[in-house]
């Protein structure tokens, strides 16, 4: 099976431009976790989700000694992001090299999924954002005869 | 600029020589200017150096005056050991979080405490390691406390080589110039960390100069930090133990060298043994921590340069020395002043290691030719090596090459590594807000070691 046989049917897409107030309330709405960004013409210029925000908010220096979390203080992700209200998606985007054709098998997409610890890949053609597929599209589609039997 | 025979194994010829020199000056040269990885250089400086016949593999290998001395590689490496195991046990970390609570949150004395604790690491470890260690938990309380971390990660980066001045093993120029003069960790310590400390002190007088006003703390954010449970930084708190404890050990070890004749590098080793053994840690995991491109870098150097003390470029150098500071068998001031100050500027702009391991064996052809007419390096006697009139042009040598690191962002790996960092965690220090603390401190420690030689040895 391709990877155009497992793609979530409706994706989530936002531009550069579009605050951090919009994307949070789609991507809360919506029961998708990421979003693609595109630019004027739908070419996919990048992804941005909760996992970008996250990123965003937790400091460098946990990078570079991770037992430092164990003494933050207990309001700081609550600080943080509002700190963030008035940024845009651009300031949180992160650029997408790795993507996926539609006539790629699903193993390939399974094994980047694996390999890069990813929940979703974009699939697209050229330049040009065609949609997602994402760890539960494709167990959705090739477990369907295990569930069956 | 003859070639001298130099009572080494084989006799120079011209050839061999110029073929040294062109070694050494190419190796500086791409070493300073850091168009090619350091390590690289000085690898193939070495081969070069052997493919060429400018030493043979015996003086290369076996021998400290012409080649690697495994002294300093030893005690390098088995110090790594013993920073890696130690690093992972959260104590650093548990340490920092502590001082901060002891000091109220109040964000001065924190400065002072963590650039103390800095400075009297460094003076154990390796400078780099130490920073590397107090840099992402500095970041931690400065980001608690709502303030900007440069002034805390510029002082470290400085407390850190003051600190590595005042010991033997505090930074790679003290360990060459034991290397070569054969002096001890307790010879160090009286002679250099008097000043180093002074420095110290008015370092952080003129970091409360600079910085009370700005360094305010609203009381809700001290509560961050005094409500921090410091005990959740230690994973291993066995581990943690072990560590100290054998840190200890070798510290007592460095510091009995006088009375027990027990060399440093067989301390460190002996550490570095022991807590392998008792941490469980597995070697592969614990030695792939070692900073191998640097052991290799001081592999390649001693090789480079003991090719330019066999073919007697060193001893050429060090005749340009005599000529312009007349050292005499009585006085050797201005040797020992000039040396200071040309040691200390130069280093605030290159690599100290590479000069040192250059200056060092210069500052041995020079006693031999002071005391002795001219002595082969390998022969230079102890008592030489050790003479009164000799020792404060090793102290000016040891002030200089570590102080002067203070100077700009690239005097020392240190200050390199604290940049990097804060630029990672979004604070660019541009390179000349940098020497608006270094070179201050540079000329304060410059002047204070310039008294200090004249009171000391002088008066």
């Amino acid at each position: 099976m391709l990877v155009r046989d497992a793609m979530i049917p409706d994706p989530m897409t936002c531009r550069p431009d579009d605050s951090f107030r919009e994307l949070l309330q789609r991507l809360l709405d919506s029961k998708q976790g990421a979003a693609a960004v595109l630019d004027d013409e739908g070419r996919l210029v990048g992804m941005v989700g909760f996992h970008h925000v996250l990123r965003k908010v937790v400091p460098v220096y946990i990078e570079l000694d991770a037992k430092l979390m164990e003494v933050m203080h207990e309001g700081y992700l609550e600080e943080r992001l509002e700190r963030l209200r008035d940024q845009h998606v651009r300031d949180f985007m992160s650029e997408e090299k790795v993507t996926v054709a539609p006539d790629d098998s699903l193993i390939k997409a399974a094994a980047l999924i694996v390999e890069l610890g990813r929940k979703t890949l974009p699939v697209v053609e050229g330049k040009k954002f065609l949609g997602f597929t994402t760890r539960r599209t494709i167990f959705e589609k090739v477990t369907r005869d295990i569930l069956q039997t | 600029m003859t070639p001298a025979t130099h009572g080494v194994e084989t006799a120079v010829s011209g050839a061999t020589y110029w073929i040294a020199c062109a070694i050494f000056a190419g190796s500086f040269l791409l070493i300073i200017t850091e168009k090619i990885h350091k390590t690289k250089v000085a690898l193939v400086g070495a081969a070069l150096t052997l493919l060429l016949s400018v030493t043979t593999e015996l003086e290369a290998f076996h021998s400290p005056h012409l080649g690697v001395d495994h002294n300093v590689i030893f005690l390098l490496i088995s110090m790594m050991i013993i920073v890696s195991i130690l690093g992972k046990s959260g104590l650093f970390e548990w340490a920092a979080v502590k001082l901060a609570k002891l000091a109220k949150g109040r964000p001065f004395p924190i400065l002072v405490m963590f650039l103390l604790f800095t400075a009297i690491f460094s003076a154990l470890l390796d400078n780099v390691t130490t920073v590397l260690l107090f840099a992402p938990v500095t970041l931690l309380i400065a980001d608690e406390l709502d303030l900007d971390p440069i002034p805390f990660l510029i002082g470290e980066a400085l407390a850190s080589n003051i600190g590595g001045t005042a010991t033997l093993i505090g930074d790679p120029p003290n360990l060459i110039i034991a290397s070569r003069s054969h002096l001890g960790f307790m010879d160090f310590l009286v002679n250099l960390a008097p000043p180093a400390l002074f420095i110290l002190v008015v370092m952080l007088g003129f970091t409360w100069l600079l910085f009370r006003k700005k360094l305010k703390v609203d009381e809700d954010r001290r509560q961050h930090v005094l409500q921090m449970d410091e005990t959740k930084l230690i994973k291993d708190p066995v581990l943690a133990k072990k560590s100290v404890f054998v840190l200890a050990l070798v510290t007592l070890g460095f510091t009995l060298h006088a009375w027990t004749h027990i060399e440093p590098t067989t301390v460190a080793l002996a550490g570095a043994a022991l807590l392998l053994l008792i941490s469980g840690r597995d070697p592969h995991e614990t030695l792939t921590e070692v900073e191998w491109p640097t052991i290799f870098f001081f592999i390649g150097l001693f090789i480079i340069v003991g090719g330019v003390v066999k073919v007697g470029l060193v001893n050429d150098l060090s005749m340009m020395v005599i000529r312009l500071t007349e050292p005499t068998g009585e006085s050797m001031f201005a040797t020992s002043m000039v040396l200071l100050w040309f040691s200390g500027i130069l280093s605030a702009f290159l690599d100290n290691i590479p000069y040192v391991a250059t200056m060092a064996p210069l500052v041995v052809e020079m006693s031999g030719t002071v005391f002795h007419g001219g002595a082969p390096v390998a022969e230079v006697p102890l008592a030489t090596l050790h003479h009164p009139v000799l020792m404060p042009v090793w102290w000016a040598l040891a002030l200089g090459s570590c102080l002067g690191g203070n100077g700009t962002p690239v005097g020392a790996s240190a200050n390199v590594v604290v940049l990097g960092i804060a630029e990672r965690a979004g604070y660019k220090i541009s390179f000349l807000r940098f020497m608006a603390y270094g070179i201050p401190i540079l000329l304060l420690s410059l002047l204070t070691c310039t008294l200090y030689l004249w009171l000391r040895f002088y008066l």
